[in-house]
């Protein structure tokens, strides 16, 4: 017994609905892959107009213009170093020019050193108390705290999932993700930094360090490795100076000041 | 048995579409730029069939407007969408309110009509 079986009997209606209904059945099944599809990409909802939208193409707009300035900043290195070819003078302060742009980070560097990867527990916390639950996530203060125990050690550069980590970097929490020199990351976050790769892995395995912790915790937080060769790439952030001028010395700064 | 024909016209439908979306191979940017038309125009499906059926039902079923309707809706949803996205309005919802309310009401009206048949020929079996 149903709702059509008294009206339907020799009537068009019937297959047309069905025709459509087929339509439907496809429209519905498409709609929903493609919106699990863009779900699994993390390309956001497909919301029309939404920020997911234009984050994504802004980002790979920024993507373009990172590469663009890395490039730009390594055929300047090539000129500075053609440049001092050939004159001693030139040849010595070229030399001393590379060695500080190395220093700030605007050159990619390789040497030995470790790769610290951290993750988010797969773990359910033991209880439901905020603090105990905090301790299953990686939050902007381990990074903090790794990079602080890595350049304490010894550390000559440093980088979080990319981003070269540079006198000016900054790094904080916003909503689930951490900002790295403004760029926003989710885990895991692969610290790599260059130095004596022994010294930098015994820094972090203090006991009662930080690694020592998170290992009472859960182990399967972070995996270090050694390596005997690895690079960093450079610092692509603006370097643009504002407020900060030269400290002057005796004598230039009556003139300069104002 | 006719009355099943359309549910089985859906199943076949979904079939379709969950073995062959795969093969389309479609990348999620692309999938992304027109989810929300894909969305709409499923809600216009929805609409017009319950719609037929309601019609059907009352005996009042002419297949052109039935076609017509369908197509100009799923037209009507995706401009507006289009033009909303453009002028930063979501007139999108406009299209999913108003499609929204008439799905309901014409599930509203087809349980209605089903429900009375049935108790009607519960009363002439209970009288035979």
């Amino acid at each position: 017994m149903n709702v059509f079986t008294a009206n339907i009997r020799h009537q068009p209606w019937v297959w047309q609905v069905t025709s459509l209904c087929f339509v439907l059945g496809l429209l519905v099944t498409v709609s929903l892959q493609t919106v699990s599809s863009i779900r699994q990409s993390g390309a956001g909802t497909g919301r029309v107009g939404g920020p997911p939208l234009a984050m994504s193409s802004l980002s790979e707009t920024v993507r373009k213009r990172e590469k663009e300035i890395s490039d730009l900043r390594e055929k300047q290195t090539q000129l500075e170093n053609t440049m001092a070819h050939g004159n001693d003078r030139l040849k010595t302060l070229n030399d001393e020019l590379q060695k500080t742009k190395m220093l700030a980070g605007l050159t990619a560097v390789t040497g030995p050193g470790i790769i610290l990867t951290l993750n988010d527990s797969a773990r359910r916390p033991p209880s439901n108390r905020a603090f105990e639950q905090e301790r299953y996530n990686i939050h902007d203060y381990d990074l903090q705290t790794v990079v602080n125990e890595l350049g304490a050690s010894g550390a000559e550069a440093l980088s979080i999932n990319g981003q070269r980590f540079i006198s000016r970097t900054s790094i904080r929490c916003v909503g689930p993700t951490i900002l790295v020199n403004a760029v926003p990351m989710t885990p895991p976050y692969s610290v790599q930094a260059i130095g004596d790769p022994i010294t930098l892995a015994g820094a972090l395995n203090l006991p009662g360090g930080y690694l020592d912790n998170l290992r009472q915790t859960d182990p399967g937080m972070f995996r270090l490795e050694k390596r005997a060769l690895l690079s960093i790439p450079d610092y692509t952030g603006s370097t643009e100076v504002r407020y900060m001028r030269p400290a002057d010395t005796e004598g230039s700064s009556r003139r300069r000041r104002r | 048995m006719r009355g099943w024909m359309p549910v089985a016209g859906l199943i076949a439908g979904v079939m379709l579409g969950i073995f062959g979306y795969p093969l389309l191979n479609i990348s999620p940017e692309v999938a992304s730029a027109y989810a929300p038309y894909l969305s709409l125009a499923t809600l216009a499906g929805l609409d017009t069939v319950l719609g037929g059926i309601r019609a059907g039902i009352e005996g009042r079923f002419q297949d052109d407007i039935f076609v017509s309707g369908f197509l100009l809706n799923t037209l009507l949803a995706a401009g507006l969408a289009f033009v909303g996205d453009r002028i930063g309005v979501d007139l999108f919802l406009a299209a999913v309110v108003a499609l929204g309310s008439r799905v309901f009401l014409n599930l509203s009206l087809i349980r209605r009509y089903g429900l009375t048949k049935i108790a009607l020929n519960r009363r002439k079996e209970g009288g035979a």
